[in-house]
């Protein structure tokens, strides 16, 4: 048959594509920021190149970019989970401040003798504490058809509440000023990779849930299920998929990485948990999983991208007078652009289809 | 015929009321439509048949407007003319019924009927009010020339199909329609429905209405149109007058020269009836929004036969076959699968027990559109041996499995990573047989298998039925086609009104006796 | 881009024509990092950035201020990026980088290192505090004295008064300490009623909360609370009563209804650090404490407010004022003493 001819042809037309796709909403951002770099009478090359080197020019620089990309990692996949599987969880955000209360009151509350123990321990209780807190909205979506947008996004308010209280009042630093827990134990502190950079041990273990969560999309029977509800809930019901299981269990799994997300922030970057934990690494997580379409080096890579924009977006100001508001227009342009990519597929997708 | 000549003279009377010349439309690598011209003279019934993916739909998609052709000429009142949208091909008085009608569920039929052009008291700005008896007296009027009884108060959603369809094409006529399109319209009609839809077109053919009519079924088109043109791979290979052609004929430019078609006879089952594996004992289920109750359902399935689920639509099949699959609860009775009780049992378990369903809904339940053909067909396989290993995937065995299965079953596709929209009709659904297959079922249940498939499709479809009865398996076969549960069932029972009104073997059913058990044990209403 | 420090000081001096210390040039320049809530808050970044700007044109110093969206997680990032980059004087705003900057000064010894409202060691380490109970005691004086004369419009007659703090801290019982040691100081009697909002950003609620107040009959409310306070404020403008404006001058929020503002005069820190550095006067290793002697903390102007209130009234803050700054009266302070007996 002719369309069966047509559809091979098309193959190597898709992956242009793609690659084009992926690429995209960068370039538009950065055609976007050169207009604006115009208009304030900036040269859009100097800056640009600035910013490059600003976040890949020295091993140091390299190392600020990966050290602001490794809280991304965790909610990059924390969101790609639940979004390959049709479930729009917009609560990582909550569940990383969560998870880092959790990880930072372990490696500050227990005994310093536990030593080394302490890292395993704080992982743990803040992966079961996010896990906990997003099984809620996931059980309300499975059992109760409750909106799950809806209920994670009302449980980010309640987290920021939560946390909010506990580091303004019982867990609050005694010797200090602001809003802010105690220093977790030394012990506690994981590792710096390259000192004196920033970047810790969590950016490895960030780089091993990537893997994990390529490995289980790909190679488990669990992640095989999560595509087909996310691609067709009733065809997955009709084969005899679990539907409230599979989103509880998404749910879940997406809670246990964006609380090691927030353990790995809390016991290696701010090495407790503070007011500003995170300045809404949930939601960049979100663009990083659809900037990587949800799949395991999409997310690496927009992680990097974003972790890029955020260390040298700062480090550029010490040596021009490019504002923040640069950065933030090519991080939002990208976000915006990543999400009209996705509308753009899904509707050629469905005229391809009818 | 020279449209440009008739064009000059505007009070001539016109001799193509619509049509196309040599129009071409590719998408993409597909010629969808290569040189089509088809002229359709005013008052007449004009069939276009075809096979899926003939060209059909894309022909219609261009007569309304939707799309552009890349070349050729639309022919409209003998001038030529070019859509700007749809919108503009309705103004000019062409008129299209989907398949699936466009009436909106929570609305009654007269407020569908004139929605988008609704009479007013008087014209007060954006306050205007509705003028609801001039309303209902142009249904009743529009109904009333067609002797339909229609309830306008209804709401649409919960109104038998032959009645939404029938308030479609009115609401068409009533806003200017003087061409109606048609496609498939009697898929969704029982054979009597079908009649009375006949008479309706014949009416309307009276008063100068033009009709394009789009469809399988040649019985159909040899009963009520003028002119037939076949389509094959995007080209018109055929084209007469009706009177001076038959089924045969017809069905031979549509097959081409490969066609073959089992008879019917040759192929029921050879020997005997084995155990029940199929028991179901007064089925009840509650009336819920949408769906229609089971009122004490009982049905046995035995090994190694057929067995026709035939009745209206809308009488409680889809939710029977629901039940037994594990997709919706029941509220009283018992389901057994080969003595086993599988009443509460998630869908899960039953297939572990060795059943297959077959969904009547291909595009929303029997495959994931958008998923690899590779995932459809080893969907439900994951995990199990030999895809599953050690509680990973094996990648290789995968696609092993599933080039194995598509194969067995000759499903013809690109590659195991396309998207399985790209498949056609024929072969999406044999891909769902395949994957049903796969597991060596008990027990098939398998719900309008061949609806949206081309006749080489439906053939390779009866075959597999009958390939899988043959080696001892059990088919619940629930069909609105009737030819195709007379053909391939070994017994047929009937179901109206929610409940099983009478069974009969092969040998002793015809057309027109199941067709009277179906309408008279009670319509489609409660 | 940044040329070499030496030679933009250098044209920044000689097009200014601004007279200056002559080693100003030779100095390496100077980054301010901005806390958590960004420029624009019309509060501590502003006030802080407003003193940088006019340090550095004081001194031709070079400099700028640096923003994060991550300012919490980035500040190490930041400030050693600064040190590596040749920036001789790095100033951060942010609390949380108290622990880094520690360790950064050692990495760095040739880098000049401020930090505020904590202490921190280090022989390059300026820690900036203020004596925020001081200002407060001011303003609990003044409020005291008010609150009892109903000649002024809007106040009864009840020696009531009330403070509304962001949430239950020492950093913020600070300020709330002083302000009752101050209303006390004027009235032994005088019932001052405390609440805290549990947040820093929501005007609503502390809409509703100094509301509850007032109607409760105190006539004054200090607001300790951020941007909580600005519905104190606004609650204080529809009631017809007063609220006491905290860290920046906020009497024009609601002109006639801010009493006065305790101001938090971190521009004067800012600006005096930049010129201990310029003139190679760093004050490393020293903790420099602004209270009411250093002009770090004060009283605002009262544009709007001070010709209703009798001036013996302001006469006597400015006493009290002169003998707290004469060490007369010693005004307690939370985050070095811990709470006092007549508070919890």
């Amino acid at each position: 048959m002719t369309e069966i001819a047509a559809a091979r042809r098309f193959d190597a037309i898709a992956w242009f594509d793609k690659g084009i796709g992926l690429a995209f909403p960068f370039v538009v951002a950065l055609a976007v920021a050169s207009a604006v770099l115009l208009a304030v009478g900036e040269n859009p090359i100097d800056v640009f190149s600035l910013m490059a080197a600003e976040s890949f020019g020295s091993t140091r620089r390299i190392a600020a970019t990966l050290s602001a990309a490794t809280p991304l990692l965790f909610t990059g996949v924390a969101t790609a989970i639940c979004f390959r599987s049709g479930v729009f969880n917009v609560g990582v955000e909550g569940a990383f401040v969560i998870g880092g209360l959790c990880g930072a009151f372990v490696g500050f509350s227990l005994p310093a003798g536990f030593g080394l123990a302490l890292i395993p321990l704080a992982f743990a209780f803040a992966a079961i504490g996010s896990a906990l807190w997003l099984s809620v909205p996931g059980y309300l979506l499975a059992r109760y058809e409750v909106d799950e947008v809806v209920s994670t996004l009302m449980l980010n308010f309640v987290a920021f509440g939560i946390t909010g209280y506990l580091v303004n009042g019982p867990l609050l630093s005694e010797i200090s000023g602001n809003n802010v827990t105690p220093l977790v134990h030394e012990a506690a502190q994981l590792p710096r990779l390259l000192p004196p950079s920033t970047v810790h041990a969590g950016f490895l273990v960030g780089l091993v849930l990537v893997v994990a969560y390529g490995l289980w999309a790909r190679r488990t029977p669990s992640g095989f299920e999560g595509a087909l509800v996310g691609h067709n809930r009733r065809f997955s019901k009709a084969i005899g998929i679990s539907i409230p299981a599979t989103i509880v269990l998404v749910m879940v799994i997406s809670g246990i990485v964006a609380g090691m997300g927030g353990a790995s922030h809390a016991l290696g970057q701010l090495h407790r948990f503070a007011d500003g934990f995170s300045p809404g690494y949930g939601f960049t997580g979100m663009a990083v999983a659809l900037l990587g379409r949800n799949t395991a080096t999409g997310i690496l890579l927009g992680a990097i991208l974003f972790g890029a924009l955020a260390s040298a977006g700062t480090t550029v100001q010490l040596f021009s007078d490019i504002p923040l508001d640069i950065v933030n227009i090519i991080e939002g342009t990208v976000m915006i652009f990543a999400v009209v990519e996705l509308g753009r597929l899904s509707l050629r997708r469905w005229r391809g289809a009818s | 015929m020279n449209a440009h000549a008739a064009a000059s003279s505007a009070s001539a009377p016109v001799s193509v009321c619509l049509g196309a010349e040599r129009l071409c439309k590719r998408y993409g690598a597909v010629q969808a439509n290569s040189d089509i011209s088809i002229f359709i003279a005013p008052g007449e019934i004009h069939a276009v048949v075809g096979e899926n993916g003939a060209g059909k739909s894309t022909l219609m998609r261009i007569l309304q407007g939707i799309e552009q052709p890349d070349s050729g000429r639309i022919i409209v009142d003998d001038r030529d003319v070019r859509f700007s949208g749809p919108g503009h091909a309705f103004e000019l008085g062409i008129g299209m019924v989907h398949q699936e009608f466009m009436l909106a569920p929570d609305l009654t039929l007269l407020e569908n009927l004139v929605l988008g052009d609704e009479p007013l008291v008087r014209r007060i700005g954006p306050v205007s009010r509705i003028d609801w008896e001039a309303a209902l007296a142009s249904g009743r009027e529009l109904a009333g020339r067609t002797a339909v009884e229609v309830d306008w108060s209804r709401r649409s959603g919960g109104t038998p199909v032959h009645i939404q369809q029938f308030v479609e094409i009115i609401r068409l006529l009533r806003r200017g329609a003087r061409i109606l399109i048609l496609d498939e319209p009697t898929a969704v009609l029982a054979p009597q429905q079908v009649e009375d839809l006949f008479s309706l077109l014949r009416k309307l053919r009276e008063d100068s209405t033009t009709i394009l009519f789009v469809s399988h079924k040649l019985k159909e088109v040899m009963a009520l149109a003028d002119r037939v043109t076949v389509f094959r791979r995007g080209e018109v290979c055929y084209s007469s007058p009706v009177a001076d052609t038959d089924i045969d004929t017809i069905a031979g430019h549509m097959i081409g020269e490969a066609g073959d078609r089992t008879h019917p006879a040759s192929s029921r089952r050879k020997g005997a009836v084995g155990e029940i594996v199929l028991e179901a004992r007064r089925l009840t289920t509650p009336a819920l929004e949408k769906s229609h109750p089971l009122h004490g359902v009982d049905l046995q399935v035995n090994e190694g036969e057929i067995v026709g689920l035939a009745g209206v639509s809308g009488n409680g099949q889809s939710e029977l076959v629901e039940c037994l699959v594990g997709l919706r609860a029941v509220s009283d009775g018992a389901i057994f699968l080969a003595g086993d009780d599988i009443t509460n049992l998630p869908n899960r378990d039953r297939r572990e027990l060795g059943m297959g369903y077959v969904s009547a809904n291909r595009r929303d339940e029997g495959l994931a559109l958008a998923a690899s053909v590779e995932a459809n067909v080893v969907a439900g396989s994951q995990r199990k041996a030999p895809i599953n290993r050690h509680g990973l995937l094996d990648l290789a065995a995968m696609r092993r499995q599933a080039g194995q299965r598509l194969d067995l079953l000759a499903v013809r596709y690109g590659a195991l990573g396309d998207a399985a929209s790209s498949l056609s009709g024929g072969n999406q659904q044999r891909l769902v047989f395949a994957r049903e297959i796969a597991s060596d079922p008990k027990l098939l249940v398998v719900s309008q298998p061949t609806r949206g498939v081309d006749l080489k499709g439906i053939a390779a479809i009866h075959a597999i039925l009958r390939r899988f009865r043959d080696d001892g398996g059990s088919v619940l076969l629930v069909s609105e086609e009737l030819d195709e549960i007379l053909e391939l069932a070994d017994r047929i029972a009937v179901m109206a009104n929610g409940r099983i009104v009478g069974q009969l073997q092969a040998e002793e059913a015809d057309v027109a006796k199941v067709g009277r058990m179906m309408l008279t044990q009670g319509g489609t209403d409660d | 881009m940044l040329k070499s420090t030496a030679i933009a000081g250098g044209f920044a001096a000689l097009s200014l024509g601004m007279a200056m210390p002559a080693m100003a040039a030779d100095v390496a320049p100077a980054a301010l990092i901005i806390a958590q809530g960004g420029l624009g808050d019309g509060a501590w970044n502003d006030t802080a950035n407003a003193g940088f700007e006019a340090g550095l044109a004081k001194t031709g110093v070079e400099g700028r201020p640096i923003e994060s969206k991550d300012v919490a997680a980035q500040g190490e990032e930041i400030m050693r990026r600064a040190a590596d980059g040749g920036f001789g004087l790095v100033i951060s705003l942010e609390w949380i980088h108290g622990e880094p900057m520690e360790k950064l000064a050692v990495d760095y010894p040739d880098a000049n290192w401020v930090i505020m409202n904590q202490t921190r060691k280090g022989d390059n380490v300026a820690s900036v505090v203020f004596a925020e109970h001081e200002g407060s005691y001011l303003a609990g004086a003044l409020a005291a004295q008010v609150t009892t004369d109903t000649s002024i419009k809007g106040i009864n007659e009840d020696a009531v008064i009330g403070v509304i703090g962001g949430v239950k801290a020492p950093g913020i019982d600070k300020f709330i300490v002083g302000y009752i040691q101050g209303a006390q100081a004027i009235n032994p009697d005088i019932e001052v009623k405390v609440a805290y909002s549990d947040s820093f950003g929501d005007p609503a609620k502390g809409q509703q909360m100094a509301k509850a107040m007032f109607d409760e009959g105190a006539d004054i409310v200090y607001q300790v609370a951020g941007g909580t306070g600005i519905g104190i404020i606004e609650a204080a403008k529809a009631a017809g009563h007063y609220a006491i404006g905290v860290d920046t001058d906020q009497d024009g929020m609601a002109p006639g209804s801010v009493l006065t503002s305790v101001l938090k005069r971190v521009d004067v820190a800012v600006e005096n650090v930049i010129e201990a550095y310029a003139q190679g006067e760093f004050p490393g290793g020293e903790i420099m404490d602004f209270g009411l002697a250093q002009n770090g903390v004060a009283l605002s102007d009262m544009n709007h407010t001070k010709d209703m209130i009798p001036a013996a009234y302001l006469e006597k803050v400015a006493q009290l004022e002169a003998d707290i700054i004469a060490g007369k009266i010693d005004v307690w302070d939370v985050s070095s003493e811990g709470y006092p007996e007549f508070f919890k």
